[in-house]
Formats: C-alpha cells, structure tokens, sequence
C-alpha cells in the first residue's frame, strides 16, 4: 500500500486488551498509538490521524457509538469496533454508523489483523480508483461489469452482479442486509429479507465450488454478507 | 403503600427494632383480626374447629419472617382459640376433651407447616443469590479472559515462537483452553438468562444452509479431530427464526456429539424437508444413550453416570439448546439404538410461508 508503515488509534479502556492490541499490530508493521477514553481517542485521532482505529465500545466517558458518530462527522478512517456477542442489533446499529467492521470479544488478533486489512484497503481502493478488485480465485472488473472465477467470465444477471460489487468493493468486510436491499432493491425493502437470501442462493451457484459450503460468499448471522479477502491478506490463519 | 414499605424494610434492616417489633406487630394485629372475623363467621354459621382458621396468620409470619416469629403467632392463637372459643370461654383453660386435642393438633401443624414455609423461603432466596451470583462471576470472567485469548494469539503468531514446536504447541494450548472456557461461561450466562429473563427470539429469514455452515465455522477447534460430512437437501425452503439462538443449539449438539464420539470418527450434518418441516439432523458414531439417558435427555444439569467421569461439562449444553429451539417454535429429540451405537439428535423447524411477491424476486 503506501511506503510509510501504517498507523493505528487503539481506544480502549482495559490496560490489558491495549498491551496485547500494541503487539499484535506493531509485530504486524503497524506503528500503534493508544487512548484509554473516547476523549481521548477523539482528540488523538484529530491531532495525528491514524490509517486506522480500532474502537472499544465500553469506554468510560463517552458512549462507543458516540465517539463513532463524533468521528465520522469529519473523518473517513477505517474503524474496527470490538463487540461483544448477543447484541446483533448493535453490531447493525454501528455498522449504520459507519463503522467498517466489528469483532467479538474475545477474539484472535489474526481475525483482528484480517478485518483491519481489509477496511485499509478499500479506504485506499476508494481513493486510487483501481476498477479491478482481485480476491483470490475471484475478480469484479467494475468498469467492464465483469466478473471471473477462476480465469472464466461468469454471465450474471443485473441484481447478481449489483450484490457481488456491493460485497467486493467491502471485500474482506461485512456488509449489513438493510444496506444491500437498499443498495439493490432500493428503499422501502429493508424487512424483505428472503429476497437477499434467494439472490444470495443464485449467486453462490455461479462463483462457489460447493454452493452449499460457500469459501468465498460468507454468512454473518443476523447482520449481514462478506465477500472473503482469500489469500491476499497478510493475516494467516492459525 | 407504607405498611407494605415497612415490612418491607424489617426484612432488610440490622435495626433490631425493626426486625423484632414489626413481626410482633403484625403477628399481634393478624391474630386480633382473625378473632374478630372468626367472632363475626360463628354468629352467622356454628362450627367447630376454630384452630385450623389461626393457621393463616401462621402461614403469612412463617413465610415472611421465618419459623420464630410463626411459632410465637401460633401459641397466641392457642392462647385466643382457648381463651374466646373453648369453654370456659374468657378462660385460658379447655376443658372439652375435643378442644384439647385440636389446640395440640393445631400447634403440631403449624410447627411443621412453619418450618415448610421457612424452607421454601429460604431456597427461593438462594436460588435468587446463585443466579446474580453466576451473572456477576461471568462477566467479571469475561473481561480477563479476552485479554488471555488475545495475548495468546499474539504469542502463538511471534516469529519466535513460530519457528519452536515445543512452544507454538503451548501457545495453542492457551488459546484452545481459553476458548473452552469462553464457551463454559457462555453456557452459564445462557442459562441465567434463560431462566431469570426468558428469551425474547427475533424473528428473520434464515436459509437453513447458512446455519449449519457457520456453527460449524465457529466451532472448527471443537470439531477438528473429527470427519464431518454435510449433506444439504435441495430447495431447502428458507425459514423464519432468530439466527443466534439457532446458532447456539445447533453448535451445542455439534459439540456434544464430537465430545461423545471417538476422534477421527465420523458426524453426519443432514438438512431435509419433509411435511412443512425442516429438519437438521446430527449423527455421530459415540457412546450412544440407554433409554434412561434418552428420558432425561436435556435435563437441566443431567449428565450419564457412565460419561460424567471421562468428560468434562455441566449438563446445560442440551438443556440450553432446547430452551432456545422451543422459544423459536421448534423441537429437539434424541435417537439413539443403545451404548455405543451412536446417538442422532434431529431438530425441527415449520418452514415458514414466504409472502408471494413473486415479481420481486425474478431477476432481468
């Protein structure tokens, strides 16, 4: 990506999470600056922009989902919420937000390291303007409308091919349902949720090996799609 | 509203006035009001056995203040019975063989029914203690335990480490018992939950595939010593049901059925449609149940004898499972042909009707 080292804002209330975090990203070539308030992350993030934030949502001053709001009113940086599990809704209500993904505690740093990747990525994508996306096996030619598996051209339809470049511009990255039926079938369509998952059916024949153990199109429960990032992330799983 | 706040306060208080007079009060004023009422009831209707009426003020001291305070209700009331009803009246003697023998009976039941209720109470507070108490530890838990699972994944992923068998095997072994524990503890929350909140299932489309790919995704670690075969029907309909919680049961079942069958065997995953119904069965090769275990089968803290000493749980897992797939309008059951012959659980779903739109759906 860029030839400086990449940096990231970690704003996190427990000392422990912010050590592991440092690690794991500096051994990762990040350089790493932390908060232990959302005032604080707010103001670092103001002062020396970071390529990257990772955001605890339990802060003790302010609100996770605030200081979220706060930032997105003038920064686009790509940021990664840490969320605990049985809260769907919340995780939905951030990604709205404009959060560009979430993990659950407690999680690995590979998974980690994996979503943060990918948010860099197309926050440079976005502003590089490269039309072709490669993830692995797959590749969307967004200026021809065009997508192969494998080295073929699939023929997909208009809806098929709108869903893919939705899901491939966030590769590596959820995206919510509310957003792609609004994206597809425009709004007003956010509770018609079965039509999402029978285009979903179609398009995982087209672009899966196995259509019903999908590698590339995956299912977040009760959120959302993600297209995979194949290998093309460092982040190997272990 | 203040007599109610009053009492209220003399359950809590250390204030020794408190605690003492307000029972003595109202042990006093209840056994005053039954005399009176029970003075009303004989002018209208004759009957004999006053005793057994002295027994509600009993009852309402013995559940709210425990045994002392019951049994000090109970001999004023003997006092009262004797003293207004039993002839002599306006005596505390009972001359009538029949009186004497009910005020005996009356103190004997209201001794044993007092120390009844006093247990009851006493349970119900403990089992409202070990619920807050269970919700507090696991969260306090959870905290350290995410920062053990990062830190090991760290470690595990360090160039050094990396490149040393001997301390990469250790690394995930951190990492793996960390995740055991995650899941022990998410059990224990699941459960609290259930049964001091209720589960409030949402309702979203789920394609049955989805389900089934990503509990096993999410449980890779659990189930990496075994063979899993996944056969998914065609047309599968898609169904209405709360993602998480169907989540949960079915990564419960899969578990167990790799915690109770020998590694390298194999676990079957069928997804089938039959009569209006989804139906997700799971097979694995293991100890099977007898038909004892199959009766107790998801019991809340039921564990076989045979298996509680060679394996490690609590006996919540299946328990969980079902309190989920009920609460969404489902069933569980177990199948098993007897020890060591494998058990299959089958979970079903009414498949739901998809509103027909159909134009929605067809594509250009």
């Amino acid at each position: 990506m860029n030839n400086h080292a990449p940096s990231v804002l970690l704003v996190d209330d427990e000392a422990q999470i912010r050590r592991f975090l440092r690690a794991g990203f500096e051994m990762d070539g990040f350089s790493v600056q932390d908060a232990e308030s959302g005032a604080d992350g707010i103001r670092n993030a103001t002062m020396r922009p970071p390529d990257l934030i990772i955001l605890d949502l339990a802060l003790p001053d302010i609100d996770g989902s605030e200081v979220l709001a706060r930032l997105r009113s003038w920064s686009n940086v790509p940021v990664i919420v840490l969320s605990v599990r049985s809260s769907e809704d919340e995780k939905v209500k951030l990604l709205q937000l404009g959060a560009d993904d979430y993990v659950v505690k407690p999680f690995g740093m590979a998974e980690l390291l994996a979503r943060s990747h990918a948010a860099i990525r197309r926050h440079t994508r976005n502003r590089s303007g490269d039309p072709v996306i490669s993830l692995g096996r797959l590749s969307v030619d967004l200026a021809n409308r065009a997508v192969f598996v494998d080295g073929e051209r699939l023929s997909l339809t208009r809806k098929e091919f709108r869903l893919l470049q939705i899901l491939a511009q966030h590769a590596g990255n959820v995206v919510t349902h509310g957003h792609l039926l609004n994206e597809i079938w425009g709004a007003g369509h956010d509770q018609d949720s079965h039509y999402l998952r029978i285009f979903v059916r179609k398009l995982r024949q087209k672009i899966e090996v196995d259509p019903t153990q999908p590698k590339l199109l995956l299912t977040e429960l009760g959120v959302g799609y993600r297209l995979s990032a194949g290998e093309s992330g460092k982040a190997a799983q272990h | 509203m203040a007599v109610t706040h009053w009492i209220r306060r003399s359950l809590t208080s250390r204030d020794p006035v408190a605690r003492f007079l307000v029972p003595l009060v109202v042990s006093v004023s209840l056994v005053a009001i039954t005399t009176l009422a029970i003075t009303l009831l004989l002018s209208w209707v004759r009957f004999q056995n006053v005793g057994i009426i002295y027994l509600l003020p009993v009852f309402v001291l013995a559940i709210r203040w425990g045994f002392v305070p019951a049994m000090f209700t109970a001999l004023i009331s003997v006092a009262c019975s004797a003293y207004f009803f039993y002839g002599p009246i306006h005596d505390f003697r009972a001359h009538n063989w029949d009186n004497q023998v009910d005020l005996v009976l009356f103190t004997i039941i209201a001794a044993v029914s007092s120390h009844f209720a006093t247990r009851l109470r006493r349970q119900d507070e403990i089992d409202r203690l070990r619920e807050a108490l269970i919700g507090s530890v696991s969260h306090e838990l959870r905290t350290p335990l995410a920062s053990i699972l990062g830190a090991a994944s760290v470690i595990a992923n360090a160039p050094k480490v990396k490149s040393d068998p001997q301390l990469s095997t250790l690394a995930n072994v951190v990492r793996e018992e960390a995740d055991r524990l995650n899941h022990d503890i998410q059990n224990l929350l699941d459960a609290t939950r259930i049964s001091s909140e209720g589960i409030h299932p949402k309702r979203e489309w789920i394609d049955p595939a989805d389900i089934v790919n990503v509990a096993i995704e999410r449980r890779t670690r659990t189930l990496s010593a075994h063979k899993l075969r996944v056969k998914i029907a065609e047309g599968i309909p898609l169904f209405q049901g709360d993602p998480v919680l169907f989540d949960q049961a079915i990564g419960q079942v899969l578990s167990n059925a790799a915690k109770y069958s020998p590694p390298h065997s194999e676990i079957a995953v069928d997804i089938s449609h039959e009569n209006d119904q989804i139906v997700f069965s799971i097979s694995d090769t293991g100890a099977g149940m007898t038909p004892e275990d199959l009766k107790r089968w998801g019991d809340r803290f039921y564990r076989s004898e045979r298996l509680a000493n060679a394996t490690t749980g609590s006996g919540l897992g299946i328990w969980i499972a079902r309190a989920f797939l009920e609460a969404s309008g489902g069933t569980i059951g177990a199948f098993s042909e007897g020890l060591n012959r494998g058990t299959t659980v089958s979970i079903r779903m009414p498949v739901t009707k998809v509103p027909a739109r159909e134009a929605e759906t067809t594509d250009e």
